[in-house]
């Protein structure tokens, strides 16, 4: 038995026996010895209460977001290294009640494991709750990633670093954010993703694009520009992935929206749960449509799609399902 | 409470499913045992709301620690012994902001919570038996509410609390002893009924009869 709490040591004094209590001490007195027993029934006689349905739909959102951060952890492998929680912290700082009408009975559904690991419908993750994750029972092949991850950073903020410098050289008298924000591709702000929100997953294009420095300047000052389209596309879960592999494929001219093409503007909140989502980088696919005949903002990059409820915003991303891209 | 049913799978095949990904098995775990551990958190705790804080801790404790688990007791016991060590460490966090009390459990503030339950016999048996555990250490109180209330063997009781069976023993003895003048107004007027434990993974069995 492992992996909890030692139940003895670093209690307050006036927790601790002071001594073994002496067995039979009590059984000189034969009518203290029956006071005994009678403690004992009744005791056990006491009935109890049962849980409360919210408290334990409370806890089954809880469980949700614990799922829905998990599900979300194999393309954002940064996410732990960045939490750097010792466990009992991680534990002791669950306690936060979670959204239980929103999520409540999701990670408690019975049944098989799901055929779709990779678009499970979840209920959308407390904010608080999305940073925790579970550190251990990885398939080995991911322990590497937290590394890969590190240096990925490491390297954004070496490359952020260079365009900052580059900028100022370039316009010496436009000091301050005007500067960063002035500049800017699509094609590099993946860079800037070490960026600011620690709970924001880590898209993996982030480690591979050759970047600009000069956009990496801008999306470190938080402009990710691009465009909604209302496309009306009626996605489904079955299909989502094809659907999305399908829009981006399309031309520009047809509606995609990356970087500044045909759409309208997007809102500061979706732009915030927009830039939540995909860690800083510019997504290739916002798309004002329906998910399994609901409304829903469909948000693609180039690895991977999600799939928003309308009011989501960076602190609240409602999230409704996310899936890989890959292929 | 509910426990397993014939053709479901085991509490270890729903851990080792969980740890392997499956997004639904530790929701039927939770689910199977919910209202076995609600009850340890809250006869140690005293108080319905650290109770559902600390079954929450330990429950995304076990969430995610499941791969940690080694198979070297019953899973259920696994769950009892997180949900009672979070029940412990969060009533150790509380003791750091508690003032200082009498001992009588007449002077104990009742929660609001359970001012409103319906005020039957069984309620008051409970509101006087929640107040006179407050009496005790929470350390004394897991054990004597492990085996006393809940019907656990000293030996569970023992695996779960990770101490040895002479500590639980003791433990309770000297728990019922404290009890004995609290208790004796109760006593006289109940009629016993035995609580019995879940039937998965610890035994029926009573113990403790330090």
């Amino acid at each position: 038995m492992s992996g909890d709490w030692p139940l003895e040591g670093g209690w307050p004094p006036e927790w601790d026996d002071p001594e073994e209590f002496p067995e039979g001490a009590a059984g000189q007195d034969t009518e203290a010895l029956a006071g005994l027993s009678e403690v004992t029934a009744f005791l056990a006689s006491v009935p109890a209460s049962p849980l409360p349905d919210a408290v334990a739909a409370r806890i089954s959102a809880a469980l949700a977001a614990e799922a829905a951060a998990r599900a979300g952890d194999p393309v954002h492998p940064a996410s732990d290294a960045r939490r750097g929680l010792p466990e009992t912290d991680a534990v002791s700082a669950a306690a936060g009640p979670a959204d239980a009408a929103t999520a409540a009975g999701t990670a408690a559904s019975a049944g098989a494991p799901s055929p779709a690991a990779d678009a499970r419908t979840l209920g959308p993750a407390p904010a608080r709750a999305r940073v925790r994750r579970r550190r251990d029972g990885r398939p080995r092949g991911f322990r590497v990633r937290p590394l890969v991850a590190v240096w990925s950073v490491i390297g954004c903020l070496v490359l952020v670093g260079l365009g900052v410098v580059l900028t100022l050289g370039r316009s010496p008298s436009s000091s301050g954010s005007s500067g960063f924000s002035a500049a800017g591709s699509n094609a590099g702000q993946s860079a800037a993703v070490a960026a600011p929100n620690a709970s924001a997953p880590v898209p993996s294009e982030s480690s591979s694009s050759a970047v600009a420095s000069s956009s990496a300047a801008a999306s470190f000052a938080g402009t990710v520009p691009f465009t909604v389209t209302a496309s009306g596309t009626r996605y489904e879960a079955a299909t989502l992935a094809a659907q999305v592999r399908a829009r981006l494929h399309l031309p520009a001219s047809a509606g995609t929206t990356a970087g500044h093409g045909p759409g309208s503007a997007p809102t500061p909140a979706l732009h915030g749960c927009v830039v939540h989502l995909t860690g800083g980088l510019p997504p290739r696919l916002v798309d004002r449509a329906t998910y399994q005949g609901a409304p829903a903002y469909v948000i693609a990059t180039s690895s991977r799609v999600w799939v928003v409820r309308p009011g989501c915003t960076a602190a609240s991303p409602e999230l409704i399902t996310s899936a890989a891209l890959a292929g | 409470m509910s426990g397993q049913a014939p053709g479901e799978p085991s509490d270890a095949t729903l851990l080792r499913r969980h740890a392997d990904g499956d997004p639904d098995a530790f929701g039927v775990l939770f689910k199977r045992h919910s209202g076995r551990l609600w009850a340890v958190a809250l006869r140690v705790t005293c108080d319905p709301e650290d109770a559902a804080d600390a079954l929450q801790d330990a429950m995304i404790s076990a969430f995610r620690r499941a791969a940690d688990f080694r198979g070297d007791c019953a899973v259920t016991t696994w769950l009892h012994r997180i949900v009672v060590n979070a029940s412990l460490d969060l009533l150790r966090r509380r003791s750091a902001r508690s003032v200082g009390w009498s001992g009588d459990p007449d002077e104990l503030p009742v929660p609001e919570s359970r001012q409103v339950l319906d005020r039957t016999a069984g309620t008051d048996a409970r509101l006087d038996v929640d107040a006179a555990l407050r009496l005790l250490p929470p350390p004394q109180r897991a054990a004597l509410v492990l085996v006393d209330m809940l019907g656990y063997s000293v030996a569970d009781t023992s695996a779960i609390l990770g101490i040895s069976e002479g500590t639980v023993k003791s433990r309770c003895a000297r728990g019922r002893a404290k009890l004995l003048p609290h208790l004796s107004h109760l006593r006289s007027s109940h009629s016993p009924e035995r609580n019995q434990p879940a039937a998965d993974g610890v035994s029926v069995e009573q113990g403790g009869g330090a």
